[in-house]
């Protein structure tokens, strides 16, 4: 399996800064959809235009790519501002993205964005959905393959300026690991959903690999609020969760209470609640209560 | 026989063989005979003798090395619940015999055992447990037997009941059995007052960090402090005040608040339950620390945490 995001530097989607051509390896419809989310609404806030690659079943205009990051009504700004492309404009005859074309389809955007003055041409798109349905990497051969990096290559080159920003977009389960591999290299960075939490103490992130939460920082009394939120967030995740906890810093009794009480009620949908890199005293803390028999919990290898 | 409703908490003090079985081998037998699950914590030496004497039926006796049942207070405390809660049956009561250790150990722990003595009539209050605390009269000081007289509301001799004139309040009775304590010296380090816990936790992390504490034993030290000030800022409105200081074989953490909620001191004893309670922090507090001392005085609290230090061979 290849790691998700390799050894490139990981950045939360909303971190994204003009300049930047940063990879998704997604494995589920959900984690695309809420990194597009953060990625629209960032670029919404920022005052950039957006543009949106959209395949074959990609939404077909602006307010369907709105709705399907689940942001309807919210304002777009000026007509224009929020551009849908269909990819299979750029597909030859012979099923091979047309990377020339494509690329100078986003030149221009790019140039139109800054005379309206935007900040950046923002895109978004999964390169591989411009392939007829039922393709995919797996049945694209070596060729394709490599089509697909030299348009990655030339597009980092292109956005590298001030004036855009790039978020392509993989799909783990059609591509191979090799294919996976070699695109994610192609980024100088990969990107994790936005925060569900960040405060000046915590930072609580959405993970999919595997399903779950990672929680950063410090978790007392004054966290309590934001933690509940982040565990409801994730609770009507079917199957098992993992909390990575390997850079919390600090977790009260209070805050080692509601994850037992999250993994209650997991256990009560037959589901457990993994506890990843856990700082060793923390285990010892759960042993000493007698919480390490809380239906539904497993407690992970400790973090050294 | 007691009721089976409420805790109840006698002493037996014994001075020979025979004294001890003439109260434990009917108490054993009545409750296995009644179906009640019977413990007997005590010394390996009286677990034998109990053993011989109750033949057969010792096959159905819970037993354990009372010097690891619980080493200090607050584990002792934890273990008895733990024993209720995996052996308690609907409608029958639990049996104890529970004899501390109390050879060798410091006048600080003498007084704690005391204290707990006593506190158990508040912090067990309710629990269906008929406890028996043997007393061997040959080898523990005169000063222990006759606070035994004072912390137990009766006690039994072979299987006649006497009640202690001697029994005190557990509130008066603590406040009469005070722990040593020594005052902060003059150059103890001081942070505060403060209502905010991240300062107090950085403090907290430094002084444990300055007397050469690191990693896991860091980590507990600075929850324990962090839990027992989370516990006196709860009410809110209020502010503490930090202080740190080492003496040989402890970091002792002072914490000072003024105007919080009352503290009793029996508060903390009792561990987390399925729901959150107000005093859940400060049992891990006590858990945590080899010695958690609560003191009022009029409107001020007192708490003060004792954290073996990296000396203590035990962590090492």
């Amino acid at each position: 399996m290849v790691h998700p995001h390799g050894v490139r530097q990981r950045v939360h989607v909303g971190d994204l800064q003009p300049g930047d051509h940063a990879c998704l390896l997604f494995e589920s419809d959900e984690e695309r959809a809420s990194t597009l989310r953060d990625f629209v609404r960032g670029g919404l806030a920022a005052e950039d235009k957006i543009l949106y690659l959209s395949g074959g079943r990609g939404p077909a205009g602006p307010d369907a790519l709105l709705d399907a990051c689940r942001l309807p009504g919210l304002p777009a700004g000026p007509a224009g501002r929020v551009e849908v492309v269909r990819l299979a404009e750029f597909v030859s005859g012979r099923g091979h993205l047309e990377t020339l074309a494509l690329l100078r389809r986003l030149r221009t955007a790019a140039r139109r964005s800054r005379e309206e003055g935007y900040r950046a041409l923002r895109v978004a798109g999964e390169p591989c959905a411009a392939l007829p349905d039922g393709r995919g990497p797996r049945v694209l051969g070596a060729l394709g393959v490599a089509r697909l990096l030299r348009y990655e290559a030339m597009l980092a080159e292109e956005f590298a300026g001030a004036g855009a920003l790039a978020l392509c977009q993989y799909d783990t389960r059609c591509c191979e690991p090799a294919a996976l591999a070699a695109f994610a290299s192609a980024h100088a960075r990969s990107v994790e959903a936005d925060p569900l939490v960040r405060t000046e103490d915590l930072t609580v992130v959405r993970t999919y690999r595997p399903q779950g939460l990672r929680i950063e920082g410090v978790v007392d009394a004054g966290a309590y609020r934001h933690l509940r939120d982040a565990l409801r967030s994730v609770a009507a995740v079917r199957g098992d969760v993992c909390l990575e906890l390997s850079r919390l810093e600090f977790l009260d009794l209070g805050g080692v209470r509601l994850l037992m009480t999250f993994a209650r009620a997991r256990a009560a949908r037959h589901c457990t609640v993994e506890l990843a890199g856990m700082p060793a005293h923390l285990r010892q803390v759960i042993t000493l209560v007698g919480w390490d028999r809380t239906p539904g919990l497993r407690l992970g290898a400790a973090h050294a | 026989m007691p009721d089976g409703t409420g805790f109840v908490h006698h002493a037996c003090l014994y001075g020979t063989d025979a004294e001890f079985l003439a109260m434990a081998v009917p108490f054993v037998r009545d409750g296995l005979t009644a179906g009640e699950p019977v413990l007997a914590a005590t010394t390996p030496a009286n677990i034998d003798l109990l053993r011989r004497a109750l033949g057969e039926r010792a096959h159905a006796l819970d037993t354990a090395e009372t010097a690891y049942f619980g080493r200090r207070p607050v584990e002792r405390v934890s273990a008895f619940l733990r024993y209720h809660d995996r052996r308690a049956r609907p409608g029958r009561r639990v049996r104890m015999i529970a004899e501390p250790v109390w050879n060798g150990k410091s006048a600080r722990q003498v007084a704690e055992w005391k204290r707990m003595e006593s506190g158990l009539n508040v912090v067990l209050s309710g629990l269906p447990v008929w406890m028996i605390c043997p007393y061997d009269t040959r080898s523990t000081p005169d000063d222990v037997v006759r606070a035994a007289c004072a912390t137990h509301p009766a006690r039994v001799d072979g299987e006649r009941l006497i009640p202690c004139s001697a029994y005190a309040d557990p509130g008066a009775y603590v406040a009469g059995v005070p722990l040593p304590r020594a005052p902060a010296p003059p150059g103890a380090a001081r942070c505060g007052p403060t209502a905010r816990v991240p300062v107090l936790r950085a403090f907290a992390r430094d002084r444990a960090a300055a007397a050469g504490l690191a990693g896991e034993r860091l980590a507990l030290a600075v929850l324990a402090v962090c839990e027992a000030a989370g516990y006196l800022l709860a009410p809110g409105d209020v502010r503490v005040a930090l202080r740190a200081w080492e003496e040989p074989g402890a970091l002792v953490y002072e914490l000072l608040c003024a105007g919080s909620r009352p503290v009793h001191a029996f508060a903390g004893f009792r561990p987390p339950g399925r729901e959150a309670a107000p005093e859940d922090g400060l049992w891990l507090a006590r858990t945590l620390t080899d010695s958690l001392d609560i003191r009022t005085q009029g409107p001020l609290t007192r708490l003060t945490l004792h954290i073996p230090d990296p000396h203590d061979a035990e962590r090492l």
